[in-house]
C-alpha cells in the first residue's frame, strides 16, 4: 500500500502534491487566523497576567546574566590582587598593567589604597575616586552608579592584605544618557535591548528611591540585587490586546506570503518534463520569462517579507527608484529584479548563440528567408543604441538616487548596501551586455567566410559603421547621457567580445567570465562617470543647503530644542539633584537635538533658578552669543525666541531662546540654546570629528575641501569658505553672471590662473539681493583611476567568486593537460608575486601613516613647548595657566598638561568638563612615562569607534615635572597617503593585474600548447590505427621540426604499413599457392589410380565393372569435393585483412572515438535512440571507420557533427551529419571508390575501406546528401538474428 | 524550420524591447511630456508676470495646504508634485540628507506606513519669508499609543512651481 503510493508521487508529481499541500497551508493559515485572533481575546485577561509574569522572569534572567558576568569578572580581579598586592612583589605599575589587560576591556576597574589614593585604573573611569569612598552600598553589593553620561552596574569590594584593606570597583556600562548622530557612535542601552528582546516598551529608573506609579496600563516591579536589595524600578506598558492582534495577524500574513512563495516555486520542478518537451526554445524562453514575472509580482506584493528578512537592504535611502513601478525601489527589490532579467538573458543569449553559431557555415541568405533577415537589421541596429542608451540611464539612476557614496567608503570592502548595489550594477550590465552582443553575432553572421582576414576586414568594416552611427546617435541626442568617448569604449569592447566568441572560441565555457570583466568595467566607467556629473550638480545642493539654512529653520531647531529639554523628566529632576553636573546635562540637551544632527555651531547653557549660568556646552560660538539673563522670565510658559545680530558680520545673526524649567509649578532653573549659520562650518572644520553630524558624510558628495564659496549681499563679499580671498575683479563674473529665470547660472571663474566652474544661486532677501556661488577646479571634476579602481577591486571579488564558480562547475571536463599545466604554472609565477608585493606595500604604508601621525604629534607638541618655554624665560612671574591659555591661543594647538596622573589644565576644557573624556592620564602612557622612565609614548585610544592617537611627553617646567599630552581628536592631522588610498591603489592595481594575467596566462598556454595538444591527438588517432593524418603548425621553432618530423613519421608509417601488407599479402599467397599445390596432389592421386584401376577392368571386361565402375566413381566424387573445400577454403582466406570478430556495442565504439576530438574546436553531439546496439563484429574496424568520417568533416571545417544512431526492424541506422563545407557534386560517385582523394597527403583509403567494411558485415553505406551547408552519410547495419531473435 | 526559428527570434527580440528598452523609451516619453510641460509654465509665467510679488507668496498658502492633506492622507503620490530634484529630509529613523525626486517618493512612503498618521496639521504657516515654511505636528500610533511629532515643511520657487526644499519630521 505505501509502496503504491510513494510510487505514485514520485518523479515531478511529488511536486505538485507538495505545491497543493503549501496552497492548502496558506487557506489554512487565513482560516485558522481569526479563529487564534479571536481565541486570544476571549482568553486575554488570563493569558495577559500569565505574559506579565513571563516578562518579568525573562528582564529578571537577563540581568543575571549582566549581574553573573560581572561577579565572575570581580572574583578574577580580586585572585589577581591578592597576588600583585603581597608586599612582597607589590609594585603599583604592575597592578596598572594587570587591569589594563584587554580581556577587561568591556569593563572600568579602579582600584584604590587603604588611604582612599587611586592606584590603579584602566581606560574608562566609571566612578571617581572621592565617589567610591565611603562606600554608599556595603562592599560585594551589587547597584546601579550613574555618572554624568553613562549608567554603570559596579561592584565595590574590600582585599584585605596583612591587615592592609584595598579597595577595588568593577563596573559595566549599561546605558548610554546621550544620543549622537555620528558615523563613530555606538548606542547603549539595556532599556533598548529589553525592548527589543521583550517587544514591549520599558522604562528603567536606576535607583532605589524610585517609588511606583499609579497607572494601570504600565506595570512596574523592583529589580534586586544579589543581597536582595532594590537597586532599581523596571516599568513596562502592560501588553495591549491590539497589539498582540496586529502582531499575530502580521506573522500569519508573513507565513502565508511565504507559503505561496514556496508553491509558486515548487511549480517549477513539476512542470520541468513538461517543459523541457517543448521544442520551440523561443517558447520555453517566453515561458520562462512569464513566470518569472509572476514570481517577481509576487515577491513584490509580499513587501513585508523582506523587510522582516533584511531590513537593512529594502531601506529606500540607499537606492530606490520609481522605474518600473517600484520593482527597484530598495536594494534587494533592485537584485531580485536584475537577477529574473539576467536568468532570461542568458537564455536568450544561449538560444541566439546556438542558432547563429550552428548556421554561420551555411549561407542564410541563399534559403529565401532573405528578406526577413534583413528586415530586421534596423530593426536590431536602433535596439542596439537604446540599450546601450537604458544600460547608461539605469547606472545613472544607481548614482544619483541613492546616498550611497560608492567612491568615498572608507574602507576597502564597503558594507552591505554598497555591496549589494555593486553587485546589482555588476548583474545589470551582465544582463544588457548579453543582449548586446547578441545583435552583434547577428550581425556578424551576415558574412560567412571561412578565410579569417576576409571575416576580420569585415568585423573591422562593421566596427567603424558602428562607431560612426553610435557617435551620431550621440551627438543628435538633446540630452546626451554619455560622451561619444565612453560610447567608443562601450563599442568597441562589446565587438572585441563579440569577435571572441563568434569567431575565436564560440564554445568555451570562460566566455561567460569575459562578458563579465566586460560589464565590469563598463559600469565601473559608468559609474565614475555619472559621479562626476552627480559631483557637478552638488554645488548647486552646496547653494541649496546654504539657501536653507536660514532662520526660519534655526528658531524651529531652537523651539523645538527647548521643548523637549523642557518636558524630559531625566532633565527636570537633575535641577534637583545635589552635585549634577550641568556641564554634562548641557552636553546631554544639545546630543539629542537638530543642532547635533546638523553640527551647527550652537550652544546650550543652564541657569538656576536665579538666572546665573552654572552649566554649558558651546560649540563654535562666542561667549557673547549665550543670552542674556535680563531677557530670562519665569512667566514664559513656552520658549521665547529672539535674534542676536552680529555687528561685525552683517547678514550673520544669532538664534538664541530659552524655556524656563518648572517642577510642580516652580520655576526651577531655565535652558537657553543657540545657534549660528557660518559658513566655515559647512566642511564642519571646526567640529571636532567624534562630535561631527554623519549627515556630513551622506551628503558629501564632493570633497567639501576642494569648494570655494563666497556669498554676497548686495554685491559686497560678506562670507568666504576655502583659502582663496577674491579681488574686485576676480569675482565680477559672478556678480555679472547671467542669471536664468529661475536665478541660477553656471560660469567659469577664474582665480589665480586656474578654471573653475562655478554654480551662482541669487535669492532676494528683505529686498536685498543675495547671491551664494560655489566654485570646484574643474580639473579636480575628471576621471581618476582610483575611483576607477576603488569599485574595479569590490566587482573583481565578484569576478574570481565567479570565475571559481566556472572552474568547479567545469572541473569534470578540465584534464591536467599540458596546457592546464602551464596556465597554473604560469598563474602560480605571476600572481604570487603580485600578492605579496600588495601585502608589503600596505604594511609600508600602514607604517608610515602611523609615522606621519606621530611625526605630526610631536612636532605640535615641540611648538608648545617651545613655546611655553620661552615665556617661562621672559616672563619668571607668569601664571602656569596663562602661559598655557597664551599658547593655545597663539599656536592654534590643542593640549593637555597633567601634574602627576591628574589633569592641570586643557585646551579644551569644556569636553572634560562633560566627561566626554577623562581628567585622569592615560593608564597606560602614565604605566611608561611614570614607571618605566620613558621619555614619550604614544598610545591609541578610542571614543566608542572613533580611533585617535595621543602623544604623551615628559617636560620640566620651573624645576617640575610635568606631562603634556596632544592627540589627533582636538588637531587634525592630514596624512598625505593614507592606508585606504593605499590599499585602493595597491588592491585595485593587482586585482586588475590578476585579471590581465588570468586573461595572457591563458592566451599563452593556449598557444604554446596548442601544437603539443595537436601532437598527441594525431599520435592517439595513430595508436588507433588511422594513418590518415597530417598536422600544420604555423609556428618556426622546434615545434616547427617536430611536427614536421611526426608528419613524415605518420607517413613513412601509412606507406610502411601498405608495404608490409602487401608483402604479407604476397607472403600469404605463395605460402597458400604451396599448401594449395600440396592438397590439391592430395586428392589428385587417388583420382588417378581410380581412372587406371576403371580403365584396367574396362579392357579385362571384367564382370563386375559396373560395381567397379560405383566404387571408384565414388573416390573420385569424394576426391573432387575434397578439391572444391580446398577451393572454397582458398576464397575464405583471400578475404584479407584477418578480422577479430567478438560482441560489440556500436554506440559505445561510436563515444570512445568521439572522446579522441574532445580538444577539437568542433562538437560532436551523439544523438541515440537507443541504450545499446550490439553486433558480432571486429570493434577495431568500426572505430577506425568512425575517427575517418570525424577527421574528413573536420578536414571539411564543420563546427559541429552530429552522429544518430536508431534502430529498426531490420537493422542499426547510423547517420553521420555536419555542416562542414561539403563534397563537390562532381566527386560524390567517387568518394567510395579506391584512391580517390581530394586531400594533399590522402591515399584515399578512408571511404573505400569503411565500404567494404560495412559490406563486410552485410549493411550498406552511402552518401545521403552533400551541400554547402554540409554532408550526412548513411549507414546500415543489419540486425544479428542471434543477438536481438 | 529555420524561417521558423528566425521568426521565434524575432518575436524574442520584440519582447525585449519590451522588457529592456523600456528605460530608455520611458525617458523619451518623460522628455517629450516634460517639453509639453515647459510650454505649459510659460504661458502660466506669463499670466503670473502681472501678478504682485507679495501675492505670489501668498499663493503658497494654497500649496501648504496641498501638502498638509497630501501628509493628512499619507498620499504621496500627491505629494510627490512637490518634490523637488533634491529635497531635504529630516526623519526620526535617523534618515537625514538631500534625497533625488526618486528616493524621496519611496522614503517617505515608507516611513508614512511604518508610522501611519492619525492627524496632521499645519499650525503655523509663514508666508512672507524669502522661503516660506510651515510648522504642524504629526500624531500617529505605535506599540505604547498615540505619538507626536513636530513637522517643517519650507517651500522654494523652483522653475516657477512651489517645491518642497525641505521636510523635517522631529
Amino acid at each position: 500500500m505505501n509502496n503504491k503510493i510513494i510510487k505514485k508521487i514520485q518523479g515531478g508529481k511529488k511536486y505538485l502534491y507538495t505545491v497543493f499541500l503549501f496552497v492548502l497551508l496558506f487557506f489554512l493559515s487565513g482560516f485558522i487566523t481569526p479563529i487564534i485572533l479571536k481565541n486570544i481575546a476571549n482568553n486575554w485577561n488570563k493569558s495577559v497576567s500569565i505574559k506579565i509574569i513571563e516578562i518579568e522572569n525573562s528582564v529578571k534572567n537577563i540581568f543575571r546574566q549582566k549581574e553573573q558576568s560581572l561577579f565572575y569578572v570581580g572574583k578574577q580581579i580580586k585572585n589577581d590582587l591578592v597576588k600583585t598586592l603581597s608586599p612582597r612583589n607589590r609594585t603599583y605599575a604592575r597592578l596598572i598593567k594587570l587591569i589594563n589587560n584587554t580581556y577587561y576591556d568591556k569593563y572600568s576597574i579602579e582600584i584604590l589604597a587603604p588611604n582612599g589614593k587611586l592606584i590603579a585604573w584602566n581606560k574608562t573611569i566609571a566612578i571617581p575616586a572621592q565617589n567610591i569612598l565611603p562606600l554608599s552600598y556595603p562592599a560585594g553589593h551589587l547597584h546601579f552608579y550613574d555618572s554624568d553620561l553613562i549608567t554603570y552596574l559596579s561592584v565595590t569590594d574590600t582585599i584585605i592584605i596583612e591587615n592592609e584593606q584595598f579597595y577595588f570597583s568593577v563596573s559595566l556600562p549599561i546605558e548610554k544618557k546621550y544620543k549622537l548622530n555620528t558615523p563613530y557612535y555606538k548606542p547603549l542601552s539595556f532599556t533598548k535591548e529589553l525592548t527589543s528582546k521583550l517587544d514591549v516598551n520599558f522604562k528603567i529608573f536606576y535607583s532605589s528611591f524610585a517609588e511606583k506609579e499609579n497607572n494601570k496600563r504600565i506595570y512596574s516591579f523592583e529589580l534586586l540585587n544579589n543581597n536582595d536589595e532594590k537597586i532599581a524600578l523596571v516599568t513596562f506598558d502592560i501588553p495591549l490586546l491590539e497589539n498582540q492582534l496586529s502582531n499575530i495577524s502580521s506573522y500569519s500574513s508573513l507565513f502565508q506570503s511565504l507559503f505561496l512563495i514556496i508553491a509558486y516555486l515548487l511549480l517549477f520542478p513539476s512542470f520541468r518534463n513538461e517543459f523541457k518537451k517543448i521544442k520551440h526554445k523561443s517558447i520555453k524562453i517566453a515561458l520562462l520569462t512569464i513566470y518569472l514575472f509572476l514570481f517577481r509580482l509576487l515577491l513584490f506584493s509580499a513587501k513585508d517579507l523582506f523587510d522582516f528578512l533584511t531590513p537593512t537592504l529594502t531601506n529606500p535611502t540607499y537606492f530606490s527608484s520609481k522605474f518600473a513601478f517600484g520593482f527597484v525601489k530598495s536594494p534587494v527589490d533592485f537584485f531580485i529584479s536584475v537577477l529574473f532579467v539576467l536568468i532570461i538573458s542568458i537564455k536568450i543569449f544561449q538560444f541566439c548563440k546556438s542558432f547563429l553559431l550552428q548556421n554561420n557555415k551555411s549561407n542564410p541568405l541563399a534559403n529565401g528567408w532573405k528578406y526577413l533577415h534583413f528586415v530586421s537589421l534596423p530593426f536590431l541596429l536602433i535596439l542596439f543604441l537604446y540599450l546601450i542608451r537604458a544600460l547608461n540611464a539605469s547606472v545613472k539612476s544607481v548614482i544619483f538616487d541613492s546616498t550611497l557614496r560608492y567612491f568615498k567608503e572608507p574602507n576597502l570592502i564597503p558594507d552591505l548596501p554598497s555591496l549589494l548595489m555593486n553587485l546589482n550594477v555588476l548583474l545589470l550590465g551582465v544582463s544588457i551586455i548579453l543582449i548586446l552582443i547578441v545583435i552583434l553575432l547577428f550581425f556578424l553572421s551576415i558574412y560567412n567566410t571561412l578565410n579569417n582576414r576576409k571575416f576580420l576586414l569585415f568585423s573591422l568594416a562593421l566596427f567603424i559603421i558602428f562607431q560612426i552611427i553610435g557617435y551620431y546617435f550621440i551627438e543628435l541626442q538633446p540630452q546626451p547621457l554619455i560622451t561619444p568617448f565612453l560610447s567608443f569604449v562601450i563599442i568597441t569592447l562589446l565587438f572585441l567580445i563579440s569577435i571572441r566568441i563568434y569567431h575565436t572560441s564560440p564554445l568555451s565555457i570562460y566566455n561567460y567570465f569575459y562578458i563579465v570583466i566586460t560589464a565590469s568595467v563598463i559600469v565601473v566607467s559608468l559609474m565614475n562617470y555619472f559621479n562626476l556629473d552627480l559631483e557637478k550638480e552638488s554645488l548647486k545642493t552646496t547653494a541649496l543647503e546654504i539657501n536653507r539654512s536660514n532662520d526660519n529653520l534655526f528658531e524651529f531647531f531652537v523651539n523645538e530644542l527647548l521643548i523637549d529639554a523642557s518636558n524630559d523628566g531625566a532633565v527636570k529632576s537633575s535641577f534637583l539633584i545635589q552635585n549634577t553636573n550641568y556641564n554634562a546635562l548641557a552636553f546631554k540637551i544639545w546630543s539629542g537635538s537638530s543642532l547635533q544632527k546638523e553640527s551647527l555651531p550652537s550652544s546650550v547653557v543652564i541657569f538656576d533658578r536665579n538666572k546665573i549660568p552654572i552649566g554649558n556646552f558651546n560649540l563654535g560660538l562666542g561667549a557673547d552669543a549665550v543670552l542674556d539673563k535680563s531677557y530670562l522670565n519665569a512667566d514664559a510658559s513656552t520658549p521665547e525666541i529672539f535674534e542676536i545680530i552680529d555687528n561685525n558680520l552683517p547678514p550673520t545673526s544669532i538664534i538664541t531662546g530659552y524655556i524656563p524649567v518648572n517642577l510642580n509649578n516652580v520655576t526651577v532653573g531655565f535652558i537657553s540654546a543657540s545657534v549660528k549659520f557660518s559658513l566655515e562650518n559647512l566642511g564642519l572644520q571646526t567640529v571636532p570629528s567624534f562630535l561631527a553630524s554623519n549627515l556630513n558624510i551622506v551628503n558629501s558628495v564632493i570633497n567639501l575641501n576642494l569648494l570655494k564659496i563666497f556669498t554676497f549681499n548686495n554685491s559686497k563679499v560678506t562670507q568666504i569658505f576655502g583659502d582663496i580671498y577674491p579681488s574686485l575683479d576676480q569675482v565680477k563674473p559672478i556678480l555679472n553672471a547671467k542669471f536664468s529665470k529661475y536665478n541660477e547660472a553656471w560660469i567659469y571663474l577664474t582665480l589665480n590662473g586656474e578654471q573653475y566652474l562655478t554654480y551662482v544661486l541669487k535669492s532676494q532677501i528683505n529686498g536685498e539681493d543675495n547671491i551664494i556661488s560655489v566654485s570646484v577646479l574643474e580639473k579636480d571634476l575628471s576621471w581618476s583611476l582610483y575611483n576607477f579602481f576603488k569599485l574595479f577591486i569590490v566587482q573583481s571579488i565578484f569576478m574570481l567568486v565567479f570565475l571559481i564558480f566556472l572552474f568547479i562547475y567545469n572541473i569534470k571536463k578540465t584534464s591536467f593537460t599540458f596546457r592546464t599545466q602551464l596556465l597554473i604554472a604560469f598563474l602560480i609565477i605571476s600572481i604570487l608575486p603580485v600578492v605579496l608585493l600588495a601585502v608589503y606595500n600596505r604594511s609600508v604604508v600602514e607604517k608610515k601613516s602611523v609615522a606621519a601621525i606621530s611625526q605630526g604629534l610631536n612636532e605640535r607638541s615641540k611648538y608648545v613647548v617651545d613655546h611655553i618655554r620661552s615665556q617661562i624665560a621672559k616672563h619668571e612671574d607668569r601664571a602656569l595657566p596663562i602661559i598655557f591659555n597664551n599658547a593655545v591661543k597663539e599656536l592654534g594647538i590643542s593640549f593637555s598638561i597633567y601634574k602627576g596622573s591628574n589633569q592641570l589644565f586643557s585646551s579644551k576644557q569644556q569636553f572634560y568638563d562633560t566627561d566626554i573624556f577623562n581628567t585622569k592620564i592615560d593608564p597606560i602612557a602614565y604605566y611608561y612615562i611614570n614607571y618605566l622612565n620613558y621619555k614619550k609614548f604614544i598610545d591609541e585610544d578610542h571614543l566608542d569607534r572613533f580611533v585617535y592617537q595621543t602623544l604623551y611627553k615628559k617636560i620640566i617646567l620651573r624645576d617640575k615635572s610635568y606631562i603634556i599630552s596632544v592627540n589627533n581628536a582636538f588637531n587634525k592631522i592630514t596624512i598625505p597617503y593614507t592606508v585606504i588610498d593605499a590599499d585602493v591603489f595597491l588592491f585595485g592595481m593587482y586585482s586588475f593585474a590578476v585579471i590581465l594575467i588570468i586573461i595572457f596566462s591563458t592566451i599563452i598556454s593556449n598557444r604554446i600548447s596548442s601544437p603539443i595538444r595537436k601532437l598527441t591527438g594525431a599520435a592517439k588517432s595513430i595508436g588507433h590505427g588511422d594513418f590518415d593524418i597530417s598536422l600544420d603548425v604555423k609556428e618556426r621553432s622546434e615545434m616547427k621540426e617536430l611536427v614536421d618530423g611526426f608528419n613524415a613519421m605518420a607517413r613513412e608509417i601509412q606507406k610502411n604499413q601498405i608495404e608490409m601488407a602487401e608483402l604479407e599479402r604476397e607472403n600469404a599467397w605463395k605460402e597458400m599457392a604451396k599448401q594449395v599445390a600440396h592438397e590439391i596432389k592430395n586428392p589428385l592421386t587417388p583420382m588417378k589410380l581410380a581412372v587406371q584401376q576403371l580403365l584396367i577392368a574396362y579392357e579385362d571386361k571384367k564382370k563386375n565393372f559396373g560395381s567397379i565402375l560405383k566404387k571408384l566413381s565414388e573416390t573420385i566424387l569424394n576426391q573432387i569435393d575434397n578439391l572444391n573445400l580446398i577451393a572454397t577454403e582458398f576464397s575464405n582466406f583471400a578475404r584479407m585483412p584477418l578480422s577479430k570478430i567478438e560482441r560489440i556495442n556500436i554506440i559505445e565504439e561510436i563515444r570512445k572515438s568521439c572522446n579522441l576530438f574532445l580538444n577539437e574546436k568542433t562538437k560532436i553531439d551523439i544523438n541515440a535512440e537507443i541504450d545499446r546496439a550490439e553486433i558480432d563484429a571486429d570493434s577495431n574496424q568500426l572505430r577506425r571507420m568512425l575517427i575517418n568520417f570525424i577527421r574528413n568533416s573536420i578536414q571539411a571545417e564543420s563546427t559541429k557533427i552530429i552522429i544518430s544512431i536508431s534502430k529498426s526492424r531490420q537493422d542499426y541506422k547510423i547517420l553521420i551529419e555536419d555542416n562542414g563545407r561539403g563534397i563537390p557534386l562532381k566527386d560524390r560517385e567517387k568518394v567510395f571508390n579506391s584512391s580517390f582523394t581530394t586531400k594533399e597527403k590522402g591515399m584515399g583509403l578512408g571511404l573505400y575501406l569503411a565500404k567494404r567494411y560495412i559490406e563486410s558485415l552485410e549493411g550498406n553505406i552511402s552518401l545521403l546528401k552533400s551541400s554547402k551547408n554540409g554532408t550526412t552519410f548513411k549507414i546500415l547495419i543489419p540486425l544479428d538474428k542471434r543477438i536481438n531473435p | 524550420m529555420k524561417v521558423m526559428k528566425l521568426f521565434n527570434l524575432i518575436i524574442l527580440f520584440l519582447f525585449l524591447i519590451f522588457l529592456g528598452a523600456g528605460n530608455s523609451f520611458g525617458q523619451l516619453k518623460s522628455n517629450y511630456l516634460n517639453k509639453e510641460k515647459g510650454t505649459r509654465i510659460t504661458t502660466r509665467l506669463n499670466k503670473l508676470k502681472q501678478i504682485q510679488e507679495i501675492q505670489r507668496q501668498k499663493l503658497s498658502i494654497i500649496e501648504f495646504r496641498n501638502i498638509e492633506r497630501a501628509i493628512a492622507q499619507g498620499d504621496i503620490a500627491q505629494l510627490s508634485r512637490y518634490f523637488n530634484s533634491r529635497t531635504y529630509l529630516n526623519l526620526t529613523n535617523g534618515v537625514s540628507g538631500y534625497y533625488s525626486n526618486n528616493q524621496v517618493y519611496y522614503v517617505l512612503k515608507k516611513y508614512f506606513r511604518k508610522h501611519k498618521v492619525k492627524s496632521f496639521k499645519f499650525d503655523k504657516i509663514y508666508t512672507d519669508a524669502n522661503t516660506p515654511y510651515a510648522v504642524g505636528s504629526y500624531d500617529f500610533n505605535t506599540h505604547d499609543g498615540r505619538r507626536s511629532l513636530r513637522v517643517y515643511v519650507s517651500l522654494k520657487r523652483v522653475k516657477n512651481e512651489w517645491k518642497i526644499l525641505q521636510i523635517t519630521l522631529n
